[in-house]
């Protein structure tokens, strides 16, 4: 396997066949084996340039997507990828903090770059796609082990990403393989974005194991979606909470998907009776459902529930996956959560260098040593099981994305007083100012460029805010709003 | 207000679509807004505002404003002009 300047790639191919497929695209059917990936992602990754360099990925769940990123990946580049649904003036923030001399993405991507005030200097169209070369020069000071920059935040306004090193991605995948005894007959169907943590999981831990990872931009809303699970054979689906709501009110349960052997959690807390339901109804046509538990910081995955030990440790987000060791940072204020309670801690091969905000960041090198502080609270039982109980940070999840409470809340103090907290998969903001109409016009404006669905985003005039003793907004008093709503 | 007027008051509010959109050519995935979390917010809408609950294959095949139409008037008796 050669690819760039003949040196062997970073090996996150290195244990398919020649002959298998890597991929198939759900739109056509057709196959890309792991000879051809090869073959075409070293393409890729010699149209960037014999040197070391940042491609900027905007991803969409498609073949195009998928042969990019292995191809930069494998070719010891660094890519950071990008929600192609974000607005083009928020992909033009992030080029402006990073720079990256080449951005790849859908046919128009180069015309709304440059609609967007991004200097372009050359378009070329690529394997149905397009290859930006920007004015930025190519030469540009990476760290040498920087190989992959994903977002931090589901909210794609923010340009805070986290940097991980190849390490850092093969060692997640192969932990991955061995806990979900991972084989090349898997054959998973990509139902998450790729630019989400998750969704890029499930393709590195299948291409690491030698699978065929079935290439689909449909949601399991779409007819299509199915048709394609039934046609291409697929074992297993992963989802966020949210899918698992959709799976259910589209009767999954009675669907005949003889191929199906592994249904795959993450992305926040499944409510106690879908993951009874799906984690007994798994087990009943002899297949496994897994409950785990993650962080883009930790690459993606830290801990799972092995499928046996349900019902038994139902609530549980699991042991740490191999190679990873979870451990509880306990202080004197638990946070009201009990003794044995504390901050989460993870240590494994897979906890990030460290974040960037822009193009300077990307020469730092490990900054965590392979310590992360999680920010959620948490104990371990007997067993070693971990046991969520809420987060230090004011982080909520929204429909999966991960939205920074108090970032938003910084919005809303710009225009007067205001607190932000979260309820099921909504954020609620209360407001001392404005209108009933200019909170509703805020509450949109805030909901598109943030990227979370208007419908989760409510926002409410109040006389005023409750605070603490101490002066500080009263949370627990305001999310008392939220619940008697 | 007849049926037709409260589907579309309802897909116009859940797909925050203007007033003189034309609902005959929104589609899940073709319009903007309607993605699937406004898909599992519509369907809920629908089920509240006619009092009615949809099955599972019909929540994946309402998927157009021809489809929604077909569905109400065939599988739950709505009187739907459209």
């Amino acid at each position: 396997m050669t690819l760039r300047n003949g040196r062997p790639g970073r090996g996150l191919l290195s244990r398919g066949a020649p002959d298998r497929p890597a991929l198939i695209d759900a739109s056509t059917g057709a196959a890309v084996s792991y000879g051809d990936l090869r073959a075409r992602g070293g393409a890729w990754s010699a149209r960037l340039g014999p040197a070391r360099t940042l491609l900027l990925l905007v991803c969409r769940n498609d073949l195009f997507t998928t042969v990019a990123y292995a191809g930069a990946f494998e070719g010891d580049h660094a890519v950071a990828l990008l929600d192609s649904q974000a607005s083009g003036p928020s992909t033009a923030g992030v080029v402006a903090a990073y720079r990256p001399p080449w951005i790849a993405g859908p046919i128009g991507l180069g015309e709304q770059l440059a609609d967007n005030a991004v200097p372009v200097a050359s378009v070329e169209v690529v394997e149905g796609g397009e290859l930006v070369r920007t004015g930025y020069p190519a030469e540009l000071d990476l760290h040498p082990d920087l190989a992959v920059l994903l977002a931090t935040s589901g909210t794609t306004g923010s340009r805070k990403f986290v940097r991980l090193s190849a390490a850092n991605v093969l060692s997640n995948a192969r932990s991955i393989v061995d806990y979900l005894g991972l084989s090349p007959d898997e054959r998973p169907i990509t139902s998450l974005p790729l630019h989400y943590s998750f969704g890029l999981s499930v393709l590195n831990s299948h291409l690491a194991a030698g699978a065929t990872v079935v290439v689909s931009a449909a949601s399991v809303l779409e007819p299509t979606f199915w048709t394609t699970f039934r046609e291409q054979g697929c074992t297993s689906l992963a989802g966020v909470p949210f899918t698992f709501q959709m799976l259910e009110r589209i009767g999954f349960r009675e669907m005949d998907l003889p191929s199906l052997g592994t249904l795959q959690q993450a992305g926040g807390a499944l409510d106690r009776r879908l993951t009874e339901l799906y984690s007994s109804h798994m087990a009943d046509r002899g297949g496994r459902f897994f409950v785990m538990y993650g962080q883009t910081e930790a690459t993606a995955r830290m801990a799972y529930v092995p499928p046996d030990r349900m019902p038994e440790k139902l609530g549980s987000a699991g042991i740490a996956i191999p190679g990873g060791r979870l451990r509880i940072e306990t202080t004197s204020d638990d946070g009201g959560h009990g003794a044995g309670s504390g901050e989460v801690v993870y240590e494994g091969p897979n906890v990030m260098m460290g974040y960037a905000s822009e193009r300077d960041d990307l020469v730092l090198g490990d900054e965590l040593n392979g310590v992360l502080r999680t920010g959620d609270l948490g104990y371990l039982d007997d067993d070693g099981f971990l046991f969520l109980v809420g987060r230090s940070k004011r982080i909520a999840k929204v429909f999966g994305l991960r939205v920074n409470l108090d970032e938003l809340e910084a919005v809303l103090r710009r225009h007067g007083p205001a607190a932000v907290v979260a309820g099921q998969d909504s954020i609620w903001g209360f407001c001392e100012f404005g209108t009933d109409e200019s909170v509703a016009a805020l509450a949109l404006a805030v909901a598109r460029d943030s990227k979370i669905h208007h419908g989760a985003v409510r926002f409410r005039r109040v006389a005023a805010i409750p605070t603490t003793s101490s002066g500080k907004v009263d949370y627990r008093q305001v999310e008392r709003w939220v619940s008697s709503k | 207000m007849t049926d037709t007027d409260r589907l579309d008051d309802t897909l116009r509010s859940v797909l925050m679509l203007p007033a003189d959109a034309d609902l005959a050519t929104v589609a899940y995935g073709g319009t903007e807004t309607w993605d699937s979390v406004a898909h599992m917010q519509l369907v809920l809408a629908i089920e509240e505002t006619f009092g009615i609950t949809l099955a599972a294959d019909d929540v994946v095949a309402m998927s157009d404003y021809p489809a929604a139409t077909r569905i109400l008037r065939d599988h739950h008796g709505l009187a739907l002009d459209r």
